[in-house]
């Protein structure tokens, strides 16, 4: 590989990265907003701005340097302010919910971008091409991976919020485990080199090679 | 969100894209985008139609002589290498060796800015709101200090002593040779208002030094070593300044008795009091002409040890304005003011009785801003004159605010019960500010206080809540006498130690 090859690997899927989690951040906001809770508008958080996004480590370092996670500035919410129409657990579920959401819808737009792009052998509408089908694939891997029920993700607020009293000891207790689950479940995946992210990828190249045609 | 930031997210996305699309017409590699097989590579080679070979990480590209080309993936036939060179078909590597550097050095000035990045944040956290904290809050109020002797009033006594202080400052050497040795720190003590500032700025104003202001409170914190520092910078800052004056209000707050309390926020305002005592010991010895005004009301509750020769070693007790000087002062804050015909300042300071400086100086405002917004009403550019009457009503406006009493002397009840469940109204004897006393009449009372209600002449009903403590004893004849003021005088005396 030379280097022009290596750098357009981190351009290449760096900055649909970037795009992807301004949505994702951007949806909390804005769903948070609906229900009348303006803490992350009021921060300058719900914007598309990818710059008001980024956390310098999470979006910045790590997957610069190769790894395959990150994150963005987490969007702060404040469920004491949503409306009185809704119950602060459902808000949160709803909040938690619109940024793998976000992902999904933004996933299938660039699905259909991509099928228009692809395969006209021009250059520019091939570069263009590539990042929609990088876009496609880190969307899908987001709304997914979000959606894991485990405690810094999106998918254990969710929980939170139709957790039966009967298990709310437990899951406070695997919560309050903090980061390790989650580090030991990226850990094993990258240890074993068994992913369970491997099936949803193959689904995602299915259709993006479906569109392909 | 407005339309502003709009514009700015619309941009980066485009800044975003645009970087992604030059960034793939610019790199993308020229790899052939079609895969050929092991046997296809070998059939190929066979006739003779292979231009080039080059090896990739993944696999190799084969290069055709009539311009088309393929990938293989994967390590195919293991007899084809020798089969290409038998056919004289070169084979290349595409590795670039910058490729290597690259993919370490990058990643580790990324991690190294990082590093760098974080710890400018904690220094700038930590060690540097840590440093910023030791220094002396005492600010400098210029190489020149208008104030002088003359904007005080009263305090003759107090002047006299002061002049010598400033003559000293003048010529400290001049002294030094005549062998006098002037006194290192005044303390200045008398009722809030007197003017003690005012003739501390004064003192500087009238040898032409630095003043260096601090106010005692600025040196407690939570944090043990930190008053001690600060002790330690204002000096150094006003020795670099010398000769100067260095004034220390409210100096109580660090000089309260040692050994009076428990608890790690005694133990350093002890070591604060310490560091001041020490830096009061080497003004001298150690070259700086400087003296250390300090200032307060509490001066019965001061460590002994600041008291001592060699350190506040000359009292000063600034009394409560008399009559003459309530008229000098009245004239001194009227200064540059067009006053009626009708004031008489001698009338003025007989009926404020009691009052300090910096209520005078209040009282002018006040009547001034009257008459001010009298004149402003009719003609905005009228001529401001302060009346007689302006001045009443200030004085009117401030005795209906003033409490008419704030000592209780003794309570008159038939019997000691009546003080802990009354059934009927008790009278009581108050002490008024001014002296004399006044009857008043128990509101309440309950384990530890007791509430008077009484109203001076003319004036409306007050109420005041007391500590029962201040009338402790009851006479045989039902009198409740009040305790030893001396012992109520200082409110920490009866307070149990805080125990953290």
């Amino acid at each position: 590989m030379n280097i022009g090859g290596w750098l357009l690997q981190q351009v290449s899927w760096w900055i649909p990265l970037l795009l992807s989690l301004a949505v994702h951040e951007w949806a909390h906001a804005r769903a948070a907003a609906s229900l009348g809770d303006q803490t992350a508008a009021s921060q300058g958080r719900a914007t598309l701005d990818p710059l008001a996004h980024i956390d310098p480590l999470g979006t910045v370092m790590l997957p610069l340097l190769g790894v395959p996670f990150g994150w963005a500035k987490p969007v702060p919410v404040n469920p004491s302010r949503f409306s009185q129409a809704i119950s602060m657990r459902l808000g949160m579920v709803w909040v938690a919910l619109a940024g793998p959401l976000s992902n999904l819808v933004l996933g299938l737009l660039a699905l259909g971008a991509h099928a228009v792009l692809y395969g006209h052998g021009n250059r520019l509408l091939d570069a263009l091409s590539a990042m929609t089908a990088h876009l496609v694939m880190l969307n899908g891997l987001l709304a997914v991976f979000n959606l894991l029920p485990i405690h810094p993700l999106d998918g254990s607020r969710v929980v939170d919020g139709f957790i039966p009293d009967s298990l709310s000891g437990p899951w406070v207790a695997f919560k309050g485990a903090g980061i390790i689950p989650l580090g030991v479940l990226l850990l094993a995946t990258e240890l074993t080199g068994y992913s369970m992210f491997r099936p949803v990828l193959e689904w995602i190249w299915m259709a993006i090679s479906a569109v392909q045609g | 969100m407005s339309s502003g930031s709009k514009v700015r997210t619309f941009a980066v996305w485009v800044a975003l894209v645009v970087v992604g699309v030059l960034a793939w017409v610019a790199l993308e590699d020229d790899r052939p985008i079609d895969y050929g097989s092991g046997e296809q590579l070998a059939a190929d080679l066979h006739g003779a139609e292979v231009d080039i070979i080059i090896r990739e990480d993944d696999g190799f590209d084969v290069y055709l002589l009539d311009g088309t080309s393929y990938s293989v993936i994967g390590e195919p036939d293991p007899g084809w290498n020798q089969l290409a060179s038998s056919y004289g078909v070169p084979i290349e590597t595409a590795d670039d060796p910058l490729v290597d550097v690259a993919v370490i050095a990058i990643p580790v000035i990324l991690l190294l800015l990082a590093l760098v990045w974080f710890g400018r944040r904690m220094q700038t956290r930590g060690m540097g709101t840590f440093t910023e904290m030791r220094k002396s809050r005492a600010r400098l109020l210029g190489e020149t200090v208008h104030a002088r002797f003359a904007d005080v009033a009263g305090a003759e006594e107090a002047k006299l002593r002061l002049s010598d202080i400033v003559a000293w400052l003048g010529e400290p050497e001049k002294w030094r040779k005549a062998g006098v040795r002037v006194p290192r720190g005044i303390l200045m003590e008398g009722p809030p208002g007197c003017g003690k500032t005012l003739l501390a700025r004064a003192v500087a104003g009238e040898a032409g030094v630095p003043f260096f202001y601090v106010s005692g409170s600025e040196f407690v914190e939570m944090l043990v070593g930190v008053g001690a520092a600060r002790v330690r910078d204002m000096f150094e800052e006003a020795k670099k300044k010398a000769p100067a004056v260095i004034f220390i209000d409210e100096i109580d707050a660090i000089g309260r008795r040692r050994g009076s309390g428990i608890g790690p926020s005694h133990e350093e305002r002890e070591q604060t009091l310490n560091q001041l005592l020490v830096a009061l010991d080497g003004v001298e010895g150690r070259g700086g002409d400087i003296v250390v005004l300090a200032a307060t009301n509490r001066a019965d509750i001061l460590d002994p040890a600041l008291l001592r020769p060699g350190r506040f070693d000359l009292h000063l007790r600034i009394p409560a304005l008399d009559l003459a000087a309530r008229e000098a002062a009245l004239g001194i804050h009227l200064k540059g003011r067009t006053l009626d015909l009708s004031v008489n300042l001698a009338t003025l300071a007989a009926k404020t009785a009691g009052w300090s400086g910096a209520e005078l100086e209040n009282l002018a405002n006040e009547a001034t801003l009257l008459s001010a917004r009298e004149a402003m009403k009719t003609d905005a550019s009228a001529q401001v004159r302060v009346g007689m009457a302006d001045f009443e009503s200030a004085i009117a406006a401030k005795k209906a605010r003033q409490p008419g009493f704030d000592r209780l002397d003794a309570a008159m009840v038939a019997s000691a019960s009546q003080l802990v469940r009354p059934d009927e109204p008790i009278p009581v004897r108050v002490g008024l500010v001014g002296g004399g006393d006044v009857v008043g009449r128990l509101l309440w009372v309950d384990a530890q206080f007791i509430k008077v209600e009484t109203s001076v002449e003319g004036g409306p009903p007050e109420a005041r809540v007391f500590p029962k403590m201040q009338v402790q004893s009851i006479a045989a004849d039902g009198v409740l006498e009040s305790a030893d003021p001396a012992a109520s005088a200082d409110p920490w005396a009866h307070q149990t130690p805080d125990l953290m």
